[in-house]
């Protein structure tokens, strides 16, 4: 050991004191005084403050806790020297959470193994002949990644199983070495583990317990060991003689790989839960840690419940992009949300290379991803209103009565929340841009507003248990108002962005509101201060106490289908949680592969009903049973509803029915100043959603997708107006079309079981070609001016702009080129260059055959500037561009590209109710755009029991 | 298994604590040991979720347990918990001891300390490195080893220490600050 202090210690402890005790900037000058000019004296100080500050591990841990092993009683246990009469024990060559491993001799087949032997503690509470029969059929794996198993056994108690020995280190200690794995190494490492985990998973073996201590690299190639141990060791618990009970299921895993679902105890994990576990390991040898690490093992646990890693590509420079994508993506919460076999991972890692494109990708965070996914392609709402009457399909001896209508007012009236004893209905009403809470009885009666009318946005009525308050959202605030009119008082405070209160409702006693703020959930007195923290989910909103109090059940995700304005009731998957009031992890009840919305509680809290889009139909109804555990127990049954909001209460439910129109408009180019669309003619006509409009490369067609027919699909028609032609046919709904450049092929999306699959096909052929085999979320293709090109919009990469090609044989490619992160491509009309947008409303242009990202357009801080959400190039310096300025109200603005000066042409002057876009087109005489108007009445209907 | 009651004070570990306090501490001691191996029994059997160590956790507890048992004059002393930060030190250093003697040919190696992954077999050494830095830093600052004691081995917070200490807990950053620039020094580099 080397000295502990330097000899004037007492002197330079003074002195890194005071810097320490002084703002970072001073430090220097405190350090350059103290030194007098003596500069390998001022070195010193530098190093000892720098290493005072330094981030580090060392000693972080309390010492019990890292040290914990001191205290396993296991080594007290001695092994025999020999196993089964046939393997001599040598010496022990290392140890994890569940087993000792010797070098042993095999003196049957005078070789030396590998003999692994289960902790005797954890022997004593398995079943062994359980364990053993498990074992075995994990023996019948052969592969050449994975480590073949040569015996198993029990030996007077202590349960043991066979490997080859095989020299090598294991993944974990070339990490920890130094000796850091190349990026080719790692590539290879990776590919190697996802090969075993396809074929075992294939053979219906899972691991469940994937880290790099459980990979050995031997001879060129990683090989996973111990496959099919945990289940054994888990199938095993509870089976022992001995009566011992351990949880099923729990606990088996190391914390640092553990997926979400197993970390819960999840008794249904499957393979999924291996591909989490694979997506900590490939995160570890890209950045040299797991995505959570350096916290307790209770932490860890909770953070890969509920923290959203940090994206991989912020902590290592060269992990190549499409490989950051889907590692990110295997670290889905959500089983469903991450690849859903090893093989997909597989494709993905084989395409990539070392020398590859490494784009400025960031990795998919799931916050950013539901915000793209509430974007604009998504919505289909189903029209009209829904079959009123015929509202009887039972669940659990529970159906509704007639269905009587609440209001019939034109514009919006939403968010109905029915008051405990059943006679009152609170409710927002109003348009995109402004609502205002009402209160009104059921059977008739006038509406009265809550509070005076104003500016502010009033959303969210949730009656107190009394009857006598409401507590409603407005301004990023929560405020509380008597029912029948007086003053308002605020309740909780939020802040604009995240910190906006997104959710509040009062508890069943009626002494606390569950509140929604930075994405937690926190319950607070409904008097006086303080509160607690419950939980925390992405984008929570929409929460509800079950009626006894135990649980909050939340929607995460699409929150900004919330706030009135462009996104406002847009659709985007969402997961419906169940959080115990009490605090702790939330339970998924739903998963986020679908919308889910609307949660609300059956009298006795055994159902949750929910809206879902599941089935295809927006909004349909759901039963769902929840156990006392807060998990469903049962499959989800379709309650015969349709609806965008539902409240529940004294066997009363009302909700809200949704309709919206939206048509095609067309305004002559302003030759100068911009013109308003109050000057707008009409296009089309009907009780149809048109969404996506293109107009052909030679200006003869009008493109564009709608659900006249009941189910959307894509049309042309000539853009001076006349019949629209059917071009696609397919049952499932069909947007964003465009033809190709001579005007022979039409590309388009259709969503297919919630998600968005590409296509291409000729229109003089009826052949259909899906150009991007793996499912996926493209939309808006985009054809190169020489039709050899498409550029498309993948909303699954964090909005990531792609490019896929088509060789001289006319066959598309395989794999798509991903170029950037943003969406909407656009190709400047010499087809060399594709710009796009981002989230920001900024506007960047890259190669089309990639290279690097140019910005030809950013909004200015506190300026009018408008967030651009769609574009046309124009010529060859300009670009038009949709959106809205800074006060919300929307344009479209001619782009110049070099001055950036920018020109309003078109100001949307909409009435209230309507809003504009998302797309636009042009033929050189007209602008066309879409104007939707949105509608929702409310019913109510008495709830029966058969 | 090892007779509990072998475990005492080490002299060399309580050269600055009152005549007073060396029977509750030697009641600590063994109180610790016992919590100590019964959640890590829990935590390595993989059959408990969440029974992992919580050393803040495990001080309080053993300040409720020994609260009841006794009405004497510690109780309300914020000293208590720098005395159970020496009892688990007392109990770690032991452990490791005993572990180390154990081993066949147990030769002193050199160890990294520099991350989370100290190889099991390794533990023992590793621990009585840091145990001895200690010592050497208790020579010459003594608050600063203190507060090594109080963090590391009691697993308590900035503000727990600078109670159990009387200082401030600006003091408890600085010295913390400093204490592991010097053990780093001494131990890693």
């Amino acid at each position: 050991m080397t000295k502990l202090l330097p000899a004037d210690w007492d002197q330079l402890s003074a002195i890194i004191d005071a810097a320490l005790d002084a703002a970072p900037a001073q430090r220097s000058s405190i350090l350059r005084d103290a030194s007098g000019g003596d500069e390998v004296r001022r070195a010193q100080l530098e190093q000892m403050l720098a290493d005072c500050e330094r981030d580090t591990a060392f000693l972080d841990r309390p010492a019990a806790e890292r040290f914990s092993e001191l205290f396993d009683e296991n080594d007290e246990i001695p092994i025999p020297e020999s196993l089964g009469g046939r393997y001599r024990i040598e010496r022990e060559i290392g140890r994890g959470g569940m087993a000792r491993v010797y070098l042993a001799q095999d003196e049957k087949h005078s070789r030396q193994v590998a003999v692994k032997v289960i902790r005797p503690d954890l022997a004593a509470s398995l079943g062994h002949d359980r364990f053993l029969r498990e074992i075995g059929i994990a023996a019948r794996l052969r592969h050449p990644n994975i480590m073949p198993l040569f015996d198993s056994g029990d030996a007077d108690g202590i349960l043991f199983f066979v490997m080859p020995f095989e020299e090598g280190q294991s993944l974990r200690s070339r990490l920890d070495g130094e000796n850091p794995l190349s990026a080719a190494e790692r590539l290879a490492t990776l590919r190697d583990v996802a090969r075993a985990l396809a074929y075992a998973h294939d053979q219906g073996i899972v691991h469940r317990d994937i880290k790099p201590d459980n990979v050995l690299l031997s001879g060129g190639a990683a090989v996973v060991t111990d496959f099919g141990i945990s289940k054994a060791l888990t199938a095993a618990q509870g089976t022992a003689s001995t009566g011992t009970l351990t949880n099923a299921g729990a606990g088996i895993g190391t914390p640092a790989y553990m997926a979400p679902e197993q970390a819960l105890g999840d008794p249904s994990t499957d393979r999924r839960a291996d591909i989490y576990s694979f997506g900590c390991l490939a995160y570890e040898v890209f950045t040299g840690h797991p995505p959570f690490h350096g916290m307790s093992a209770h932490a860890t646990i909770a953070a890969h419940v509920s923290t959203t890693p940090v994206p991989i590509a912020d902590g290592a420079a060269d992990v190549p992009a499409r490989v950051a994508i889907v590692i990110m993506q295997c670290l889905e919460k959500m089983p469903e949300a991450r690849p859903q076999t090893a093989h997909e991972i597989l494709d993905r890692l084989e395409s990539a290379t070392v020398d590859g494109y490494a784009l400025p990708v960031r990795a998919v965070s799931p916050r950013k991803r539901m915000l793209i996914g509430a974007a604009v392609a998504a919505v289909a709402v189903i029209g009209g209103i829904v079959a009123a009457t015929k509202l009887l399909t039972p669940v659990r001896a529970l159906s509704l009565g007639t269905s009587t209508p609440l209001t019939v007012e034109e514009g919006l009236q939403i968010e109905a929340d029915i008051s405990p004893n059943g006679r009152l209905v609170a409710y927002a009403k109003g348009n995109s841009n402004k609502l205002r809470i009402f209160v009104q009885k059921i059977g008739g009666g006038t509406p009265w507003p809550l509070s005076p009318d104003s500016d502010a946005v009033e959303q969210m009525p949730r009656w107190s248990p009394d009857n006598d308050q409401l507590v409603f959202l407005a301004r990023n605030n929560a405020y509380v108002s008597p029912s029948l009119g007086g003053v308002t008082r605020m309740i909780a405070r939020g802040s604009a962005g995240d910190g906006r209160i997104r959710s509040a409702s009062w508890s069943p006693a009626g002494d606390s509101l569950a509140i929604v703020r930075n994405d937690s959930l926190l319950v607070k007195p409904s008097e006086g201060s303080g509160g607690r923290f419950v939980g925390r989910g992405t984008q929570l909103h929409s929460c509800v106490w079950s009626p006894a109090g135990k649980w909050i059940a939340c929607v995460s995700g699409n929150v900004l289908a919330q706030d009135p304005g462009p996104l406002f009731q847009n659709q985007a998957p969402t997961a419906i949680l169940v959080f115990p009031a009490s605090g702790g992890a939330a339970i998924d009840v739903t998963g986020n592969r679908f919308e889910n919305t609307g949660p609300a509680w059956s009298a006795d809290g055994k159902l949750l009903w929910i809206l879902s889009n599941r089935e295809g139909t927006s909004g349909e109804a759901y039963a769902i049973a929840i156990g006392r555990d807060g998990h469903a127990s049962g499959a989800a049954v379709r309650v015969g509803l349709s609806a965008e909001s539902i409240s529940m209460s004294n066997n009363r439910i009302a909700y809200s029915v949704p309709s919206r129109s939206a048509n095609i408009w067309r305004i002559p180019i302003p030759r100068g100043q911009a013109v308003s669309t109050a000057a707008a003619q009409q296009l089309t006509f009907g009780n149809q959603v048109i969404e996506i409009i293109s107009v052909s490369r030679d200006n003869r067609w009008l493109v564009f997708d709608s659900n006249l027919r009941g189910n959307a699909d894509i049309y042309r028609m000539k853009p001076t107006g006349g019949a629209a032609e059917r071009l696609t046919e397919d049952p499932n709904p069909e947007y964003t079309g465009e033809l190709s450049p001579n005007n022979r092929e039409l590309a388009w999306h259709r969503w297919l079981n919630g998600e968005r699959h590409l296509f291409v096909k000729s229109l003089d052929k009826e052949s259909e070609q899906q150009i991007l085999p793996h499912p996926g979320e493209q939309t808006s293709p985009r054809w190169s001016p020489d039709g050899t090109a498409i550029a498309i919009w993948s909303h699954q990469d964090n909005g990531a702009v792609l490019v896929v090609r088509r060789g001289a044989d006319g066959k598309w490619d395989k794999k798509e080129r991903q170029l950037a992160n943003g969406r909407l491509p656009v190709w400047s009309p010499d087809g060399r260059t594709i710009a796009f947008v981002r989230i920001d409303g900024s506007v960047h242009a890259i190669p089309s055959d990639s290279g690097t990202v140019r910005t030809l357009y950013t909004p200015r801080p506190r300026s009018r500037d408008p967030i651009a959400t769609y574009l046309l190039w124009r010529n060859p310096n300009t670009i038009w561009l949709i959106g809205d300025d800074a006060s919300g109200h929307g344009g479209i603005w001619e782009l110049a590209l070099g001055t950036q000066a920018l020109r309003l042409l078109v100001r949307f002057d909409l009435r209230p109710g309507q809003a504009y876009g998302p797309a636009f087109a042009t033929d050189d005489n007209n602008i066309f755009f879409t104007l939707t108007e949105k509608l929702s009445n409310l019913r109510w209907a008495e709830l029966v029991k058969n | 298994m090892q007779d509990d009651s072998a475990i005492r004070p080490d002299d060399r570990l309580t050269g600055d604590v009152p005549i007073r306090d060396h029977a509750i501490l030697d009641q600590l001691i063994s109180l610790v040991y016992d919590q100590l191996r019964a959640i890590a029994h829990r935590q390595l059997a993989g059959g408990e979720q969440g029974a992992t160590l919580s050393t803040t956790a495990l001080v309080h507890e053993a300040y409720l347990k020994l609260a009841d048992q006794s009405r004497v004059a510690w109780r309300d002393d914020p000293h208590f918990f720098a005395l159970v930060s020496l009892a688990m030190r007392h109990v770690l250093v032991d452990r490791a001891r005993a572990r180390l003697a154990q081993k066949r040919g147990g030769v002193a190696r050199a160890v990294t300390l520099d991350e989370g992954h100290i190889a099991s077999e390794d533990q023992p050494q590793a621990l009585l490195n840091i145990n001895d830095a200690l010592e050497k830093l208790a020579a010459i600052e003594p608050r600063l080893a203190k507060v090594v004691e109080c963090r590391f081995f009691g697993g308590l917070s900035e503000d727990e220490t600078a109670q159990a200490l009387g200082v401030t807990a600006r003091t408890v950053q600085r010295d913390w600050a400093k204490a592991r620039m010097l053990l780093r020094r001494a131990l890693v580099e």
